[in-house]
């Protein structure tokens, strides 16, 4: 069940990859939220039982997010309300990371690895389907930022399936250089 | 300490920790709040062009007419150095998926400033107007006043000048005439509202 977690995660990384701008803060969240509520419970995972430090670690993670939450409200009302839907849903990968026994050093890298592919995806979205870099810049940057602008894209990567598409994509590349890899000598010849 | 004691004085501090953030942050988020209802309707104007807090100063505006509003909206007159610069009316255009909330410009000579889509409904990907290329479209028609020829305001199909968006010609014809639709509204009741009056 708890392994099942990180999977819930798939919603706001492929929603919040359609723009650069959502993506930045997503990514930087999905790799820095496991990490926090980890080094948090550390020194109760010897004072508590299983079931007391899950409850710490939801207490720790939804702290967390409400601060940084109200951080980006502070900063910018636009980029808060684009984020609103899946700022929440990041405490669930969180949550399992400091619940299953898997190395930090694991978690960490597929941390790592979750937002490398939020932040290229967005990359591609939005610089192939809006035809445009950093849309929206500002609410990160300050309003003097100007997002690149270099005319039409490809509709269909704007869309939320196009993220399911290039994750696809993606595991097959991943899959593909993994056999190569693998494949004996032999079987080659 | 038992756990069941730790945890709740864990949630008691954690609370008070994130009630007291709160209560220091609001003011700030409040203030974001305004600046970001500021940017998302004044952002048509040109930097420079007014000086005084439109926003602060509504014009109250009747549901139907030419507009279209289905409720009663408001307008907004922006001044410069005392002197009326745009006045920003919220039109309604019937869209292929549903009505379309526009905001325009209208500068004290009647021409048309700029537009932007406020709300919509239309097809993301094909006639939405988030994509950079279709509020490009939008912009073409900025300058545009209603003594220019019936060509100039026409779109391709109808046989005009204006390329229609591809794949949208109704939701174009729609927003170029709900812009026609605002501008008649202006000459119309200009006087007032260049007073800042209903």
């Amino acid at each position: 069940m708890i392994a099942a977690l990180p999977l819930l995660s798939l919603s706001p990384l492929l929603a919040a990859s359609a723009l650069l701008v959502t993506a930045i803060p997503v990514a930087a969240l999905a790799l820095l939220l496991p990490q926090l509520i980890n080094i948090l419970i550390s020194p109760l995972r010897s004072r508590l039982p299983p079931a007391g430090l899950s409850i710490a670690a939801l207490l720790f993670g939804a702290t967390l997010l409400s601060a940084i939450d109200m951080a980006i409200q502070s900063h910018s009302a636009e980029l808060s309300q684009a984020l609103k839907p899946y700022l929440p849903l990041l405490l669930l990968p969180a949550l399992a990371s400091s619940l299953t026994p898997t190395s930090r050093l694991r978690w960490g890298f597929a941390s790592l690895c979750a937002s490398c592919t939020i932040v290229g995806a967005a990359l591609l979205r939005e610089g192939l389907g809006h035809g445009s870099l950093l849309e929206h810049g500002q609410w990160l940057f300050g309003q003097d930022f100007q997002a690149w602008h270099w005319g039409t894209g490809w509709p269909l990567l704007t869309q939320a399936a196009s993220g399911f598409i290039l994750l696809g994509l993606g595991l097959a590349l991943l899959r593909r250089c993994h056999l190569k890899e693998h494949r004996p000598h032999d079987e080659r010849r | 300490m038992k756990p069941g004691l730790f945890l709740a004085a864990l949630t008691l501090i954690l609370g008070a920790l994130t009630a007291a953030l709160s209560d220091w942050t609001e003011p700030r988020i409040e203030a974001q709040q305004v600046l970001a209802a500021e940017r998302r309707l004044l952002d048509l104007l040109p930097s420079g062009s007014y000086d005084n807090r439109p926003l602060q100063r509504p014009i109250n505006l009747p549901s139907g007419g030419l507009l279209a509003n289905p409720e009663p909206s408001q307008g907004y007159l922006a001044t410069l150095h005392g002197q009326p610069s745009a006045v920003l009316i919220p039109v309604s255009a019937s869209g292929y998926e549903g009505p379309i909330q526009l905001l325009v410009a209208i500068s004290p000579s009647g021409r048309l400033i700029a537009s932007k889509v406020l709300d919509e409904r239309e097809t993301q990907g094909l006639a939405d107007f988030h994509a950079p290329v279709r509020r490009q479209w939008l912009a073409q028609l900025n300058g545009r006043q209603l003594s220019d020829s019936a060509e100039y305001w026409q779109l391709r199909a109808d046989g005009g000048a204006i390329d229609q968006i591809t794949g949208a010609t109704r939701t174009s014809r729609a927003v170029n005439q709900a812009q026609q639709r605002a501008l008649q509204f202006f000459a119309e009741q200009h006087e007032q509202l260049l007073r800042g009056q209903p």
